[in-house]
This record gives C-alpha cells, structure tokens and sequence, in this order.
C-alpha cells in the first residue's frame, strides 16, 4: 500500500461525504479537504519548481480552482487525481507566465550531455540533525534539487508522483493521461538520470 | 541475463513487476557481478536519499495565507 493512496482509501468515506457537503453548499468544510491534501501538493508543486514563492503561488491557485471547480467533479475518478491534474494545470500556466522552467523541453539526452549541476535552491534543514549534519544534508539536498529540475518536466512530474509521493503506476497514469507503460518508461529513466548525477556523491560517501 | 539486462530492468526488478524467474536471474546475476552489485545498491539508495532529502511540510505561515484566500473565495461565494 502506497502512503498517498494508503491515505486516500482510508478517508474513502469520509471524503465522499465531505465533497457532498461541500457541494450541497457547505462550502467552509473544503478547508477539511485542504487539510487533507496539503503538505502532499505543496511538496509537489515546490519539487517542480523549485523555488518556495513560484510553489506558494500554484499551491494557492491549485486549491483555488479545485474550490471553484467543485461542481464539475462527477466523483469519476479518486478526489485525489483530478485535485493533481488541477495542480498540474496551474503548474503549466505558471510555467507560461514565470521562467522556472524551459517552454521548449530539452531530451533527456539532451540534458545529460549539455548541463552541469546548478539550480534554484531549497532550504529545509532538520531539526534533530546536528549542525554539521544539517549543513552536510542541506548541501546534498540542494544538489538533489537542482538535480532533479535538470529533468525534463515529463519525467520530474513521474519521478515526484512516484518516488516522492508513493503513487502507483495507474495513478500516475490517470493524472497525467499518460499509458502505464509510458509512466514506467519514464521513472526508470528519471531514475537512471539522477543515479548517474548524484552517484558520485553516493559513492564518495556525501563529502561535499 | 548481463549488465545491460540488469541496467534496463532494474526499476522493473524493485518496483516487484518482473516474474520470479526474472526475479532469481537478477539476485544471480547481482550476487556474481561486482560491478551491477554496486549499480543496484547506488541505485536504490539514491531514489531512497531522494525520497528523504525532498521531504517537506508546508510552513503555519504559507498554510495561513492559503486559507485566507480561501476565505475570501468562499465569501465572493456567498455574495
């Protein structure tokens, strides 16, 4: 059982309930839905872009347009997919009016062959963790950052979904509209990629 | 199966997709070559880093500002 639909079967009912609620104009109780999803759409929308305020803004707007969009959900899918293609969608109009990331998506290969290690970096240190720790993995978690905007959009939002965030293929699938066969395709190779650019760090035993 | 075998089915292999056949050619093959013994551990401990190091809350602050907005969206409801 994955953590995101591990948490999403378990709210199975209560969600059905609240979005019914919701909708019959109980508007107020969508704050309950937020609570809900709102640590897992910020960690996605700050993992694809990168930067805290451009994350902030499509956050916002994700849940904006979930709430004005509340009538059109039909309850066809899990709450949780159309609330991520909504988030997918503000990350897009975001993209077309900031620079976080290129309109004209670089291959793969591309990528591999033309850039070094360099980004908009995140800060988000431990507090248990002493000092040293905390700069040492705060020093790696910037490289990890930076590696993973290097990837191109399609596979960062595979990689994000199912590494970062435990859903499964079909899931990945139904957001995205994408084939499962082609949601696999493009984690292995995402994986492959920040192997290849985190590696030597792993394999130096993280001295930075 | 050989390395490039293993390079391509890796994901495959530990995400429990492939057949216990496929499954035992890879430990196999893992157990007998140094070189893809180092590939599967870097490459499971990298997607494990990544899932640690990425890991994030949202702050009170950015949780506060969205339910303002959210406020105002649902009184322009009412209105």
């Amino acid at each position: 059982m994955t953590e995101a639909s591990g948490q999403s079967l378990m709210n199975d009912t209560t969600e059905t309930e609240l979005i019914q609620k919701i909708r019959a104009g109980n508007t107020s109780l969508f704050n309950d839905l937020v609570t809900r999803y709102e640590n897992q759409i910020f960690q996605y929308t700050l993992r694809m872009c990168g930067n805290q305020l451009d994350a902030e803004d499509i956050f916002q707007e994700t849940f904006l347009n979930a709430y004005r969009a509340m009538d059109t959900f039909r309850g066809e899918s899990k709450f949780s997919t159309w609330l991520y293609r909504i988030a997918n969608n503000s990350c897009l109009m975001k993209r077309r009016k900031s620079k976080f990331a290129p309109e004209q998506e670089m291959s793969l290969d591309e990528v591999l062959a033309d850039r070094g290690l360099d980004g908009d970096l995140v800060r988000n240190t431990s507090p248990k963790a002493s000092p040293v720790d905390n700069v040492i993995s705060s020093e790696f978690r910037n490289l990890v950052q930076a590696a993973l905007l290097e990837l191109p959009e399609m596979y960062r939002k595979t990689f994000i979904l199912a590494d970062l965030q435990g859903f499964r293929a079909q899931e990945i699938a139904d957001i995205l509209d994408i084939t499962v066969a082609t949601v696999k395709t493009r984690l292995h190779r995402a994986r492959l990629f920040l192997r290849e650019r985190l590696g030597h760090y792993l394999d130096n035993g993280l001295k930075l | 199966m050989n390395c490039k075998e293993i390079n391509q089915k890796i994901s495959q292999f530990i995400d429990g997709e492939l057949d216990v056949c496929e499954c035992e050619a890879i430990k196999t093959h893992i157990e007998n070559c140094h070189l893809c013994k180092n590939f599967y551990k870097s490459f499971t401990r990298n997607i494990e880093l990544c899932k640690e190091l990425l890991k994030v809350d949202v702050s009170a602050e950015i949780k506060d500002r969205l339910r303002l907005r959210l406020q105002e969206e649902y009184k322009k409801c009412l209105e």
